[in-house]
C-alpha cells in the first residue's frame, strides 16, 4: 500500500516536472511534507523565559560532575545538534558508548533513544545527567550547584513558579529542545514551490522516494523517519543491542530507532556506533544490501544495483536536505 | 470543637453563607457532627467548586429546596469519609538471618559466601489491607522508599475502614504507570521525587525496584551490586497477617529477612548488574519469594507468581498507525484476554478472550496487558500508536 502511495506520488511528480519545471510537486506528494502537531505536555507549555533557561542550561557545563561537559559538547548546532566523534566524551574524559544523534526537531518524535525506552524529552534530561560517561551526576546534585547560581535561581522561580528547582531543570531543557524545528532545507522549499532542484538531484529524490531503494519506506515523512525500529545491516550486531536492552526480545537484537535524515550531510558519522564515515559510505552499505549479515535484518534491505552516478544522484538528494537557517538560527546558539 | 471553630482553622476563609445552610439541614449537622474532626474539615476546606460558587450560590437566591438537596448531596458524596475508620500501621522487623538488621554487618549466605550490606533501598507500592471476609482496601498512590537503618520501622497507612485484618499485599518496586513518569514531577519529598543516590535509571526511564550493594568475597575486597527492575519484575506479594491492637490503633507485623535477597546468588567474586539481567532479577524474585514472612513465618501465599518472563505478546507493528489493525500472540498454551492501558493507567479497552488483533483509535503510548480467562496476568507489552 504504502510502495504503491509512493510510486503514485512519484509518478505524478514526474508528471508534474515534465510539465512545468516550476510547478514540481503535487499537493498529494507535497502533503507528506506537511509539519505535524508537536505534543507538549500540559505541564511545560513553551514561554519566553522557559525557553531561555532550557537554553542556558543545554550550554552549562555545571550539570557534569567535574563541570567539564555540557549538552552541547555531544549536540552542537553548527552540526545540527550531532558533535562529528564516532563517540561522545562525557564528564571525567569518560568515552561514550554510541554516536550522537542530531535534536533537529526531536520534540515531534514519539519516543527517544535508538533503543527507544524514554518516553518524554522531560525524562530524557535524566538520561545524560546519570549516565556514566556522560554527566554521571545526580539532579539533586545539579540542582544544589544552580541554586548557587543567582541567574538560574531568578529563571527558575519566575518560569516554573511554585515547582522544584529541579523540575524546572529538566522542564525547560524539554521546553528548549522543541523549539529546534528545521523545516527551511532547500527540500521544504522546493515542494513550497519556492525553488527547485537541479537535475541530479531531482533524480536522487526519484530514487530515494521509488521502490528501487526503499528508502522512503523507513525514512519517510516530514521528519524522513517512520520512527520504528530496525536492522539496516549497515554494521556488525552485538548480541544485546538496540531494542533489544529494553525488551529481551531475540526479534529486537540489533534493531534501532530509525534515525530522521534532515540535516543528513552535516551529523557524519553515522549509525548508532558511528562505523560510517561518510554519506557514500552509507550509500555503499546499502547499495549492496548492507555491510554486514543478521537474522534481523529488515527485508527491505537488498542488493540495490544502483550505478555510481545514481548512488552521487541520492547523495545530491540527501544534501538538499540541509537547513542553513536552523544550524546558523542565533536563537539556538549560545548567547 | 464547635462546627465553625473547626471549620476557621483551615487557611482558607470559609463563605459564611456555607456554614449558614449546613446548620439549616438537620440530616447534614447530625452526619457531620457525628464524624471526626478531620471529616470535617474536609468538608469545608475541599471546596470543590471554589468559594466562588457559594458566592454566587448566595447572591442568585436559588430555591431553598433546591440549596438543601445540594447540601445532601455534598454530605453524601463524603459518606465514606465519615464512617468510623481505625489508624492501622504496618511494622517491619528487619533482619538478616537471626539477627537484627544492620549495615556493614559480615555475614553469609546461603552459598557461604561473605557479604556486607552498604545500601539496601526499596520501594513498597500497591499497599492493599485484605479485611473482614476479604475485601479489600487499596492505598492508592501510596509509594515507600524504604531504606532500613535499625531494627525496626514503622509504616503508617493512615486511617483505614477495617475492622478485621486478615492479610497484608504489596509490591515491591513502582507500578507500569509511575514506573515511567517524570520524576522530578514530584514535590521533595515525595518516595518517586529524584534521590541521591538516585532511585531513578535513565535510559529505561524507570525506577530501580530495588538496589542492594555493599563488599563481598572472604576479605571483604570485592564489590556487588544488584540493581532489580522492570515493568515485567513488578510482582505483588500477600501474607496473612492478624493485626494487633495497639492503643486503638491495628499494627501489622512482618519480618524482613534480608539475607534472602541474596540467596543462591554467587558474589563471591563480586558482581554489577543493573536492570533485568539474572542476578539483579534474582534478587527481586528473592524479595517476593523469601524476604517478607508473618510472625509466624508464613510467607507470600499468591498463586500468582510473577509475570512468567517465558510469555511475551507479540504485538505487530509497534508503533503502529492510527486505527490500524494490531495483531498480537502470546506464546502461551492458554487462551488469553487483552487489556490496553493508557499512560494515565486507565483501561480504555479490553478484548475478548481469544482474540488476535485490535485497533487503537488514539495516538499514544500503551501497555497491552494479556490475562487468561482467571484474569492472571501472564505478560505485558509496550504499543506505540502514531
Ligand atoms: C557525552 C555526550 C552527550 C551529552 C553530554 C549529552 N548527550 Fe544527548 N545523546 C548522546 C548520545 C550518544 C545519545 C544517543 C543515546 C542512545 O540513543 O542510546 C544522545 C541522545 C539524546 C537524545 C535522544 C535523541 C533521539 O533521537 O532519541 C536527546 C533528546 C538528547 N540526547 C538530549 C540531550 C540533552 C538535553 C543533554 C543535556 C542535558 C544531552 N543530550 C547531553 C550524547 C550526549
Ligand atoms: C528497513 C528500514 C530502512 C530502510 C529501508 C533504509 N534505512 Fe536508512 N536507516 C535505518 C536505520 C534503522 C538506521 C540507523 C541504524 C543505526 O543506528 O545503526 C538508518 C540510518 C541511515 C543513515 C544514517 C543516519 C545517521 O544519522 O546515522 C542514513 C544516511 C540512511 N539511513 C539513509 C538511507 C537511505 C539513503 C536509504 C535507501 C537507500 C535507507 N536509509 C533505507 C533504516 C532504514
Amino acid at each position: 500500500m504504502n510502495k504503491l502511495v509512493s510510486i503514485l506520488c512519484i509518478a505524478t511528480l514526474l508528471v508534474a516536472c515534465t510539465r512545468d519545471k516550476k510547478t514540481l510537486v503535487t499537493n498529494a506528494f507535497a502533503s507528506q511534507f506537511a509539519m505535524p502537531i508537536m505534543p507538549i505536555p500540559a505541564n511545560n507549555l513553551p514561554s519566553k523565559d522557559r525557553i531561555a533557561l532550557g537554553k542556558y542550561l543545554f550550554y552549562n557545563p555545571a550539570l557534569s560532575k567535574d563541570s567539564s561537559v555540557s549538552c552541547s559538547s555531544c549536540h552542537l548546532p553548527e552540526h545540527s545538534f550531532t558533535d562529528q566523534r564516532k563517540f561522545s566524551i562525557g564528564s571525567d574524559k569518560q568515552l561514550g558508548t554510541s554516536n550522537s544523534p542530531s535534536l533537529a526537531n526531536i520534540g515531534f518524535h514519539p519516543y527517544f533513544t535508538r533503543a527507544g525506552g524514554v518516553q518524554s524529552l522531560e525524562i530524557q534530561v535524566l538520561v545524560p545527567i546519570q549516565e556514566h560517561n556522560e554527566f554521571n551526576f545526580n539532579l539533586l546534585k545539579i540542582e544544589s550547584r544552580l541554586l548557587q547560581d543567582s541567574y538560574f535561581k531568578k529563571m527558575a522561580s519566575q518560569a516554573y513558579p511554585s515547582k522544584e528547582p529541579y523540575f524546572a531543570i529538566t522542564a525547560s531543557i524539554a521546553a528548549f529542545e522543541r523549539t529546534l524545528v528545521s523545516n527551511q532545507s532547500r527540500f521544504d522549499q522546493y515542494i513550497q514551490g519556492l525553488s527547485s532542484l537541479n537535475e541530479q538531484e531531482r533524480k536522487g529524490l526519484e530514487l530515494f522516494f521509488g521502490s528501487r531503494t526503499n528508502c522512503s519506506q523507513c525514512h519517510g515523512g516530514f521528519n524522513f523517519t517512520n520512527y520504528t525500529f530496525a536492522n539496516n545491516g549497515a554494521t556488525q550486531i552485538k548480541n544485546d543491542s538496540g531494542r533489544y536492552q529494553i525488551t529481551h526480545r531475540k526479534e529486537d537484537i540489533g534493531l534501532f530507532k530509525v534515525p530522521s535524515l534532515r540535516n543528513i550531510a552535516l551529523t557524519a558519522p553515522y549509525m548508532h556506533d558511528g562505523s560510517l564515515n561518510s554519506l557514500r559510505s552509507v550509500l555503499k552499505s546499502y547499495n549492496k544490501g548492507g555491510n554486514s549479515t543478521h537474522f534481523n535484518n529488515q527485508t527491505q534491505i537488498k542488493k540495490l544495483h544502483l550505478n555510481e552516478n545514481e548512488l552521487a544522484q541520492l547523495e545530491a538528494f540527501l544534501h538538499t536536505l540541509t537547513d542553513m537557517n536552523f544550524v546558523h538560527n542565533p536563537k539556538f546558539k549560545k548567547q | 470543637m464547635p462546627l465553625q471553630q473547626a471549620a476557621a482553622k483551615g487557611n482558607h476563609a470559609i463563605p459564611s453563607v456555607v456554614v449558614k445552610y449546613v446548620h439549616a439541614t438537620a440530616i447534614a449537622i447530625r452526619m457531620v457532627a457525628n464524624a471526626d474532626v478531620n471529616a470535617v474539615n474536609k468538608l469545608y476546606l475541599v471546596e470543590p467548586f471554589g468559594s466562588t460558587f457559594f458566592k454566587t450560590l448566595n447572591t442568585i437566591k436559588m430555591k431553598k429546596y433546591t440549596l438543601y438537596a445540594l447540601i445532601l448531596l455534598m454530605a453524601f458524596s463524603w459518606f465514606p469519609n465519615l464512617k468510623a475508620s481505625t489508624n492501622v500501621k504496618l511494622k517491619f522487623n528487619h533482619k538478616i538471618g537471626s539477627v537484627n538488621y544492620a549495615k556493614n554487618l559480615q555475614v553469609k549466605n546461603n552459598l557461604d559466601h561473605d557479604y556486607t550490606i552498604t545500601r539496601l533501598e526499596y520501594y513498597i507500592s500497591n499497599v492493599i489491607i485484605i479485611h473482614d471476609g476479604g475485601s479489600m482496601d487499596t492505598l492508592k498512590n501510596t509509594y515507600f522508599l524504604m531504606n532500613p537503618s535499625g531494627a525496626t520501622e514503622t509504616l503508617d497507612l493512615g486511617l483505614r475502614s477495617v475492622t478485621n485484618i486478615e492479610a497484608i499485599q504489596f509490591s515491591i518496586g513502582v507500578d507500569p504507570f509511575n514506573n515511567h513518569a517524570n520524576p522530578a514531577s514530584f514535590m521533595a519529598g515525595h518516595p518517586l521525587a529524584p534521590k541521591s543516590p538516585s532511585m531513578h535509571w535513565g535510559w529505561t526511564s524507570g525506577y530501580r525496584f530495588l538496589a542492594i550493594e555493599g563488599k563481598s568475597g572472604s576479605s571483604l575486597n570485592q564489590t556487588y551490586q544488584l540493581h532489580g527492575l522492570w515493568d515485567a519484575n513488578y510482582y505483588s506479594l500477600r501474607i496473612p497477617v492478624a493485626a494487633i491492637d495497639d492503643n486503638g490503633a491495628k499494627v501489622i507485623e512482618l519480618n524482613a529477612d534480608y539475607d534472602k535477597v541474596l540467596h543462591d546468588i554467587s558474589i563471591n567474586s563480586g558482581v554489577i548488574a543493573h536492570g533485568d539481567n539474572t542476578s539483579d532479577r534474582k534478587a527481586l524474585q528473592n524479595m517476593r519469594d523469601s524476604v517478607f514472612t508473618n510472625t509466624n513465618g508464613q510467607g507470600d501465599i499468591l498463586s500468582i507468581k510473577a509475570i512468567d518472563k517465558s510469555k511475551t505478546i507479540l504485538t505487530y507493528p509497534n508503533p503502529a498507525q492510527l486505527n490500524a489493525q494490531i495483531n498480537l500472540t502470546v506464546n502461551s498454551t492458554e487462551q488469553v484476554y487483552y487489556k490496553v492501558i493508557n499512560l494515565k493507567g486507565a483501561v480504555i479497552k479490553q478484548t475478548l478472550l481469544g482474540t488476535t488483533k485490535l485497533f487503537i483509535d488514539k495516538p499514544g503510548m500503551y501497555t497491552i496487558q494479556a490475562f487468561t480467562a482467571a484474569n492472571t496476568l501472564v505478560a505485558m507489552k509496550r504499543q506505540i500508536v502514531l
